[in-house]
């Protein structure tokens, strides 16, 4: 047996887990895809038009690369017994290289080519809403930009490779059982005021913003957005179970949503939540 | 071959935390070809002292020496080459990889040693004639019996011909039939190499396919036996220092089972 049918081994038998992954990993790819084909689009003459695509792609890409990087450590973290076995048996550095560049390039592999299709078989449906949603008066025609495929490809191969390199070197230094996500250690009261002040700092930053003077603050309010709804639900949330616990069951109600999430591991809780705020965040 | 000399292990000490000595100045000598077996109550620091041979854990203190060269000023790199190239593991729970089949998860240490795929099918083939796990080879873990996964991983811990195989209780929860033919497997290994076994059991059926057996208390030696040629001799010694220890080393359901 070969690394690389080990690898193949591998994926199979963890399908079911990587199922969901590997689609929205797909999907993500196809998105930026179609975004990238826009932005380099010949008949899509505005600057404005174009910077809004730029700022969405931005979003998209900054929300996925985060979604890949930490669903990807779940998935080896849950492998867990399996680290430790092979680490027992011997397993080294460069063997830990061998079998996730093998594991990480298979599904990176099939996630970029299944999210270039897609982006292909979606690109006409795509200029049609673009050009319906921007008023366009004639609609965009059908064109493939070869940068855009390559922008594309790279940067989710490049992203692969950093998360692929990161667990790598976590599994080398045997520390991928043993740390933890990093985590912003905050009391419930101080993290709730200073996720209302940071989503204050949005509103803020958005409202007194011209068009010149957007694009310079745009990472800046994506932080403090991403910062404040995300805190705000985090400790929000945990301020809520805490309150509700001694309170009667008709002022629990409103917290027993919260409690559906507490029962699974605490990741994925803060995983469903980020999805949650770029999802509103996208949607704004 | 191999020889540890006043190991100990202490867990604990940390602030607030209570000091535990698993181990207790423990030598031990292992000789090419020798099986040796460690006997004690739960507790004892059996397993302790395996982890620390297999350089599992390190020691608080001691040494262990191996053909000349002393393990625990090993990095962590080389006793993961140490490891891959010197010992075998053999666990109570199989511990096998689910997304491989008995055969494949056989193939590990060789797979690691790079080795040519055509040698390990032959060199697997062999080793389950031998244990007789013909039938059953191609399943995967979850489809086998627990008799076939612990003769998958004694097959693993064997293929690429270690100097040491260290088994935590390899018997544990084999019925005695599958007992007998996992440990008849490993002394014909045992018979046609140089390869000596470290065997750390609570069935003294088991432990009576030793050369010698330790008995551990409390981290510490308390006495060893030898076997001479006569088989039953030595299971009725290790079953004298047994009750002599109070017997709470036995699983008397068990050995009603052997």
């Amino acid at each position: 047996m070969t690394w690389r049918e080990w690898a193949i081994r591998n994926l199979r038998y963890h399908w079911q887990d990587l199922m969901a992954y590997f689609l929205s990993c797909t999907w993500a790819v196809t998105l930026v895809h179609l975004f990238m084909q826009v932005i380099d689009h010949p008949e899509l003459a505005s600057d404005v038009h174009r910077g809004f695509f730029f700022v969405a792609l931005f979003l998209l890409v900054f929300f996925m690369a985060g979604f890949i990087w930490l669903s990807h450590q779940y998935f080896y973290r849950k492998r867990e017994e399996e680290w430790e076995l092979l680490s027992w048996l011997g397993m080294e550095s460069a063997h830990w290289k061998r079998l996730l560049l093998w594991e990480s390039g298979l599904l990176a592999g099939i996630s970029i080519l299944g999210g270039l299709g897609g982006g292909f078989l979606l690109a006409p449906l795509f200029y049609l809403a673009v050009s319906t949603v921007l008023f366009l008066p004639d609609p965009l025609g059908m064109h493939f930009s070869w940068r855009g495929i390559l922008w594309t490809v790279a940067f989710f191969a490049l992203l692969y490779f950093i998360v692929t390199w990161r667990i790598w070197n976590q599994l080398g230094n045997e520390q991928l059982r043993s740390t933890k996500l990093p985590r912003l250690q905050l009391s419930e009261k101080w993290g709730i005021v200073f996720s209302l002040l940071s989503l204050g700092g949005v509103w803020w930053g958005t409202d007194t913003a011209t068009w010149t003077a957007w694009i310079p603050r745009f990472p800046f309010i994506v932080f403090l957005g991403l910062f404040g709804g995300f805190g705000l639900l985090r400790y929000g949330g945990a301020w809520l179970m805490s309150w509700a616990r001694n309170q009667p069951l008709i002022l629990k109600i409103p917290s027993l949503w919260l409690l559906i999430t507490w029962l699974r591991p605490r990741w994925s809780q803060d995983a469903r939540l980020l999805i949650l705020i770029s999802g509103m965040m996208q949607l704004q | 071959m191999l020889e540890a000399k006043y190991l100990t292990k202490v867990y604990g000490g940390e602030i607030g935390a209570p000091r535990h000595r698993a181990v207790n100045g423990f030598h031990l000598t292992i000789q090419p070809k020798e099986w040796v077996g460690v006997m004690g109550p739960s507790g004892s620091g059996k397993t302790t002292l395996l982890r620390m041979l297999g350089t599992l854990d390190l020691p608080t203190a001691g040494e262990i020496w191996f053909k000349g060269r002393e393990l625990t000023q090993l990095s962590s790199k080389e006793r993961a080459d140490f490891r891959r190239r010197h010992l075998g593991f053999i666990f109570q729970d199989d511990r096998l990889l689910d997304a491989l089949t008995l055969r494949e998860n056989t193939w590990l240490p060789l797979i690691l040693a790079g080795e040519d795929p055509t040698k390990m099918q032959k060199r697997s083939d062999t080793l389950a004639a031998l244990f007789g796990l013909d039938k059953g080879w191609h399943r995967f873990p979850r489809q086998a019996s627990g008799g076939e996964k612990q003769r998958a991983a004694a097959i693993r811990a064997l293929i690429h011909r270690p100097d040491l195989v260290l088994a935590d209780e390899p018997t544990g929860n084999l019925d005695s039939k599958t007992s007998r033919c996992l440990l008849s497997g490993l002394e014909m290994i045992r018979q046609e190499s140089e390869t000596a076994i470290l065997m750390v059991t609570h069935d003294p059926v088991a432990a009576s396919w030793c050369d010698r057996v330790l008995f551990i208390r409390d981290g510490s030696l308390m006495t060893e036996v030898r076997r001479g040629d006569d088989r039953k001799l030595f299971l009725r010694q290790i079953l004298t220092v047994i009750s002599a220890m109070g017997g709470d080393s036995l699983d008397l359901e068990r050995m009603g089972n052997s």
